[in-house]
């Protein structure tokens, strides 16, 4: 990998804490001016010194907001801290790069033993459908995609919520029951992959890696509202990506993608 | 032990650690760094606390005292007995004053369940703590 795009990743994680900050009061700020330094200072950004004190400040939130914050945040210090033994080591972007890629892979891991070995109501489908139904962030899409009127949408938000006067039992159209069977299965198959991809030797998986991660990525943050998230794993993702300007500039243009889905939610728009 | 390996290995350890709590002390899944977000209707969110007021014989409903909202949201995401006795003491000592005749503060969390398939809706009562007043 190049130090080029080691710098690129590390550049991008910074652009992402200036525009979803993190923590509040002097750790919010503190975040905010070391972030600014860095994209503002090429000296800093390579400066094992500066992810270091960004790693203390993300794991002291986790710490003082401890159990509350999301997974997120205890990503965030992950990354900072792999960040800051990388530039330590004699060959930094291939330090990065190692750390990235199982970072990506262990945090696809948990997310599939959670969602395939731990939680039932995931694998029975419960979880999607509840979840399109309730989430106001879902609701413009669960009506274009499901085929809910508002009125059938607010009838079975009031069953769920065992309010008097509800229906007897949910009323759900078929295809908004593809839709979330779909949700599911798309999001149990692709994050095993994502897990094994990102885990098994490189000589395996290195071919398609990177395109399943931009793949998940471009879908599914055009429906998840986790943008900082998608960053950070976007971050990580370039750090390891294949040789050759064509998955960096992948990587660039999923990124302002996944702003866009963010700033513009898609489900608005058509 | 290779520095790439730190990072990793400490995601490791937070999340099977996040793994046993949430399965033997009721984190909720989706937060304690083990990237059980959006997997389960098991939220922090589903979670709900009821305090009762004893005074003379009487059981009343208390609302919970903003002061001390942030530490019930941590109970809700971590209600370990322990948590949920600190709040429960914390409510008598607020509320001690404005109650008249207060013999002791019940903190009772519930949780809401769904029938699998139908998503019908039932709250299922998880644990009480009771604070008497000294």
């Amino acid at each position: 990998m190049s130090g080029n795009r080691m710098r690129l990743a590390l550049g991008l994680t910074l652009v992402a804490l200036l525009w979803s900050p993190v923590g509040s009061g002097a750790l919010g700020l503190a975040v905010l001016a070391l972030a600014g330094a860095g994209l503002l200072l090429p000296a800093a950004l390579r400066h094992s010194a500066l992810w270091a004190a960004l790693a203390g400040l993300a794991g002291l939130r986790v710490a003082l907001d401890w159990p509350l914050p999301d997974n997120h945040a205890y990503l965030l210090a992950y990354w900072c801290l792999a960040a800051a033994l990388a530039l330590r080591a004699s060959d930094p972007a291939l330090e990065l790069a190692a750390s990235g890629r199982v970072l990506i892979g262990l945090v696809f891991g948990f997310a599939f033993v959670w969602k395939a070995l731990l939680s039932p109501d995931f694998v029975s489908g419960d979880f999607q459908r509840f979840v399109w139904l309730t989430d106001p962030r879902f609701e413009l899409a669960t009506m274009r995609l499901g085929g809910l009127s508002f009125d059938a949408l607010d009838a079975n938000r009031a069953f769920l919520l065992g309010a008097p006067g509800a229906p007897g039992a949910l009323e759900l159209p078929p295809a908004f029951r593809v839709w979330t069977w779909g949700a599911t299965i798309w999001t149990l198959i692709a994050e095993g992959a994502l897990a094994i991809a990102f885990l098994a030797p490189q000589r395996l998986t290195a071919r398609f890696r990177d395109a399943l991660l931009l793949g998940f990525c471009v879908v599914t943050y055009a429906f998840a509202p986790v943008a900082g998230f998608a960053w950070l794993l976007l971050s990580m993702g370039l750090a390891q990506a294949r040789p050759g300007r064509g998955w960096t500039a992948a990587y660039l243009a999923v990124a302002v993608l996944v702003l866009l889905y963010d700033q513009m939610p898609w489900s608005r728009l058509v | 032990m290779k520095t790439r390996r730190i990072a990793p290995g400490l995601l490791v350890a937070v999340a099977c650690t996040q793994i046993v709590l949430a399965k033997t002390a009721d984190l909720s899944p989706w937060l304690g760094g083990g990237f059980g977000m959006f997997a389960t209707l098991d939220s922090r969110g589903e979670r709900h606390l009821t305090i009762l007021a004893e005074s003379s014989g009487l059981l009343r409903e208390l609302a919970m005292p903003p002061e001390l909202e942030d530490q019930a949201e941590r109970v809700r995401a971590l209600p370990s007995p322990p948590r949920l006795q600190a709040l429960a003491r914390a409510i008598l000592e607020r509320e001690g004053d404005r109650v008249p005749g207060l013999r002791s503060v019940r903190l009772q969390l519930w949780k809401t369940q769904r029938t699998p398939g139908s998503l019908a809706y039932d709250e299922v009562f998880l644990r009480e703590a009771r604070v008497d007043v000294p």
